[in-house]
C-alpha cells in the first residue's frame, strides 16, 4: 500500500501550488531573489519528490522487528 | 428515504430545467471568458479588439446574472420543497416564472450576440454593469426587466409554500433552509428596487429615445445599491450549501443553527446599504458619504467570519465522527475522495484569500491604490468565480443524482476537475491581484500603453500575463470536464438511492435559537431603515446637482470610434 493514496497526492499537489507560485515573492521577502527558471525547476522538483514518496510502497510494520 | 425526483417529480423537473439552463449559460460566458483571457494576454487572438467589450458584457451577464441565478432558483426550489417537505402550491405559476426567466435571458442575449455582427444594428456591450454613459439596445433592458420579474414571482413562490406550510404548522420554527431563502428573498426585492428604478425610469426610456440625457451619477448610484447585494446573492446558495450539505458530507452535523440563521439575518441587514463603496473615486459623492459605506461594509466581515467559524467546526466535528483526532490530525479524516466535499471545501479556502483582498477593496484609502485595475477581477474571481462557481459545480455532484435519479457517471472525473479548478484559480486570480497592484487597468483590450511601462517588483509583466493565460485555459478545460461529467450523469439510468440526500439536524438546533430570529417583518423594517439612512440623503445630493435626468447639453451616450482609439494607443 502507497504512503498516500492518489487523492491524497491529488488535493497536496493542488494546496502545493499557491505556494509555488508565489515562491519568489515569499524568498523576495527575506532578499532571496532566484530566477522564474528556477523556481520553476523548484516546483517540478518538489512535486516529483512529493509523488516519488507518496507513491512508495509503506514500510511493513510486522517486518520491522524492533 | 426515496430519491428528491421520486418524492416530488414535478418539481424536480423544474430544478433540473433551471440548472441545466445555468450550466448552458456557464458554457457560454466560459468560451467568452477564454476568448478574453487569451486576447488580453495577446497569446491567441480571434476577435477584433473593438469587439472586445461584447465579449466582456457577454462573459459578465452569462456567469453573474443567468449562470448564478439560475442555479440559485433551483437550489432554492430544491432547498424549499424539501425543508417543508411538501409540493409547491402549483407548479404551474412555478414554470411561469422559469419561462419569464428564460424569456427575459432570450431578450438579453440577442443584442450581445448582435454585437458580432456589424451588419445589424444593434449591441450591448455595456458590460455588466450596465450604467450610463454607456448605452444598450432597449432589448437588452427589457430583458433584464423580465427576468428580475421572474425572480421576483419565484421568491413569491417560496414565500407561498413556506405561508402555506405554516397554517398547517403554526407552532413550529422555520426549517433552515426555507428560512436562508425567505431572508435572501427580501435582500433581494429590497435591492432590486435600485436597478428597476434606474432601468424603468432612466437606461429604458433613454435607449427608445423618449428622453434625451440621463444623469449618469445617479444610474450609477442605482446600479451599485443593487450591485453589491447581487454579490451576496450569488453567495447566499453556496452559504446554504456549505451551512447544511457540506456538514453532511463530512461525516457530521452542522454546528449551529442559531448562528447560520443570525448570519442570515445579518446579510439582509447590511448588504444593501454599502453599495457606495463601489464609487470611493466617484466625483459628486461626499467623502462623508463614502466613510459611512465603508463602515457598513467593515461590519460585512462578521458574518462571513461567522460562517467560517461554524462551516470549520461543523467540519471538524465531521472529521472526529469519521474517527479524526490531534488538531490538525483530523483533516486527513475528511473525505476528501468525494468530489462535492472537496470543491466545497476548496471554494471555503479560496473565499478566504478572496475575503482578505475584498478588505482592501472597502478600505476607502488604499482602495485607490488598486481601483479600476485588474487586482478587482482577479477579486471577483475568487468569490464569485470561485467560492460561489465551484461550490455550485461540487454542489450540482451531489444534487444532480437526486434530480435525476442517476449516479454521479464519474468520482474520479469530478474530483480532479475540482481540483483543476482550484488550480487554474491560484494561477489566474493571483496574477491578476499582482498586476492590478502595478497598476495594469481593467476593462480593455489592450492593456499595455506605448509610453506606459508597469514595474514588477520581482517577476515580470509577460510572466504575470502567461500565468492569467495558463490560469484561464486550466479553468476552461475544468469547465468543459464539469459539463461533460453532467451531461453523461443526466443520460444515466434510473437506479434505487442514487445518493444518499438526507440531512441531519445540527448539534444546537432551532430550539436553542431565540424566536425573535424568525421575525421576519421586524428584520424588513430594520433592513429598510438602515437602507434610507445610507442612501436618502447621497441620493439628494446626487439629484439636487446633477438633475434627476442629467443637466442637459451634450447628449449622452459618449460615442468613440474605437479603430481610432487604438490606433493612437498603438
Amino acid at each position: 500500500m502507497s504512503r498516500i493514496s492518489k487523492t491524497g497526492l491529488l488535493i497536496l499537489s493542488g494546496f502545493s501550488i499557491p505556494i509555488l507560485v508565489e515562491l519568489r515573492t515569499l524568498l523576495s521577502f527575506v532578499n532571496i531573489e532566484i530566477s522564474a527558471e528556477a523556481a520553476m525547476a523548484i516546483g517540478a522538483i518538489y512535486l516529483a519528490v512529493l509523488i516519488l514518496y507518496g507513491t512508495f510502497p509503506e514500510a511493513d510494520e510486522s517486518n520491522t522487528g524492533s | 428515504m426515496s430519491a428528491f425526483v421520486d418524492r416530488f417529480p414535478q418539481e424536480a423537473r423544474v430544478v433540473r430545467a433551471a440548472m441545466y439552463s445555468s450550466f448552458v449559460a456557464l458554457f457560454i460566458g466560459g468560451v467568452f471568458g477564454i476568448i478574453q483571457t487569451l486576447h488580453r494576454t495577446d497569446f491567441v487572438r480571434i476577435i477584433d479588439s473593438t469587439k472586445y467589450y461584447d465579449v466582456l458584457t457577454g462573459h459578465g451577464v452569462f456567469m453573474v446574472i443567468t449562470f448564478t441565478i439560475f442555479f440559485l432558483v433551483a437550489v432554492f426550489t430544491w432547498a424549499v420543497t424539501s425543508s417543508l417537505d411538501r409540493p409547491v402550491e402549483d407548479i404551474r405559476f412555478t414554470w411561469s416564472w422559469y419561462g419569464l426567466m428564460s424569456l427575459g435571458t432570450v431578450f438579453v442575449a440577442i443584442p450581445i450576440f448582435a454585437g458580432f455582427f456589424d451588419s445589424i444594428d444593434m449591441s450591448a456591450a455595456v458590460l455588466f454593469t450596465f450604467y450610463a454613459p454607456l448605452q444598450a439596445h432597449p432589448l437588452f433592458y427589457i430583458g433584464l426587466t423580465i427576468f428580475v420579474i421572474g425572480t421576483w414571482l419565484a421568491g413569491a413562490d417560496w414565500f407561498r409554500s413556506w405561508w402555506a406550510w405554516k397554517q398547517d404548522h403554526p407552532d413550529e420554527r422555520i426549517p433552515l433552509q426555507t428560512f436562508m431563502v425567505l431572508t435572501t428573498m427580501i435582500m433581494w426585492y429590497v435591492s432590486t428596487l435600485g436597478v428597476a428604478l434606474s432601468i424603468l425610469l432612466f437606461l429604458l426610456p433613454w435607449s427608445l429615445g423618449l428622453i434625451d440625457t440621463v444623469n449618469p451619477l445617479l444610474t450609477r448610484t442605482l446600479f451599485w445599491y443593487f450591485g453589491h447585494p447581487v454579490v451576496y446573492f450569488w453567495l447566499m446558495p453556496a452559504y446554504l450549501l456549505w451551512y447544511t450539505v457540506l456538514p453532511k458530507l463530512s461525516g457530521g452535523r452542522l454546528f449551529s443553527d442559531p448562528l447560520a440563521r443570525v448570519v442570515f439575518v445579518l446579510f439582509l441587514l447590511l448588504s444593501t446599504p454599502v453599495g457606495i463603496h463601489h464609487q470611493y473615486v466617484d466625483p459628486g459623492i461626499a467623502e462623508g458619504f463614502k466613510f459611512i459605506a465603508m463602515t457598513n461594509t467593515m461590519f460585512l466581515l462578521l458574518p462571513s467570519l461567522l460562517t467560517a467559524f461554524t462551516v470549520v467546526a461543523s467540519m471538524e466535528h465531521g472529521a472526529r465522527q469519521r474517527g479524526g483526532t490531534g488538531k490538525l490530525g483530523w483533516l486527513k479524516s475528511l473525505p476528501w475522495r468525494n468530489p462535492a466535499f472537496t470543491g466545497m471545501a476548496l471554494a471555503g479556502l479560496m473565499f478566504a484569500a478572496g475575503g482578505f483582498s475584498g478588505m482592501i477593496n472597502a478600505g476607502m484609502n488604499i482602495n485607490y491604490l488598486i481601483h479600476n485595475t485588474l487586482w478587482v477581477p482577479g477579486h471577483f474571481h475568487l468569490t464569485v468565480g470561485t467560492a460561489v462557481a465551484l461550490t455550485f459545480m461540487a454542489g450540482t455532484y451531489w444534487l444532480l443524482p437526486q434530480l435525476t435519479g442517476s449516479r454521479l457517471y464519474s468520482r474520479s472525473i469530478g474530483l480532479f476537475q475540482v481540483v483543476l479548478w482550484f488550480i487554474g484559480m491560484t494561477f489566474m486570480s493571483n496574477a491578476m491581484h499582482r498586476a492590478g497592484l502595478l497598476g495594469v487597468p481593467r476593462r480593455t483590450a489592450e492593456p499595455q500603453y506605448r509610453e506606459v511601462t508597469f514595474e514588477a517588483a520581482i517577476g515580470t509583466v509577460g510572466e504575470l500575463d502567461a500565468q492569467i493565460a495558463l490560469g484561464g485555459t486550466l479553468l476552461f478545460l475544468s469547465l468543459i470536464l464539469f459539463l461533460g461529467n453532467v451531461l453523461i450523469t443526466a443520460l444515466g439510468r434510473r437506479v434505487e438511492d442514487p445518493v444518499d440526500g438526507t440531512l441531519p439536524p445540527a448539534l444546537s438546533g432551532p430550539e436553542d435559537s431565540p424566536e425573535v430570529l424568525d421575525n421576519i417583518r421586524l428584520w424588513t423594517a430594520i433592513a429598510v431603515v438602515l437602507v434610507l439612512l445610507a442612501y436618502s440623503l447621497p441620493i439628494a445630493s446626487i439629484v439636487r446637482d446633477g438633475g434627476l435626468f442629467g443637466l442637459g447639453g451634450e447628449a449622452f451616450p459618449v460615442s468613440v470610434d474605437l479603430s481610432t482609439l487604438l490606433e493612437v494607443l498603438r
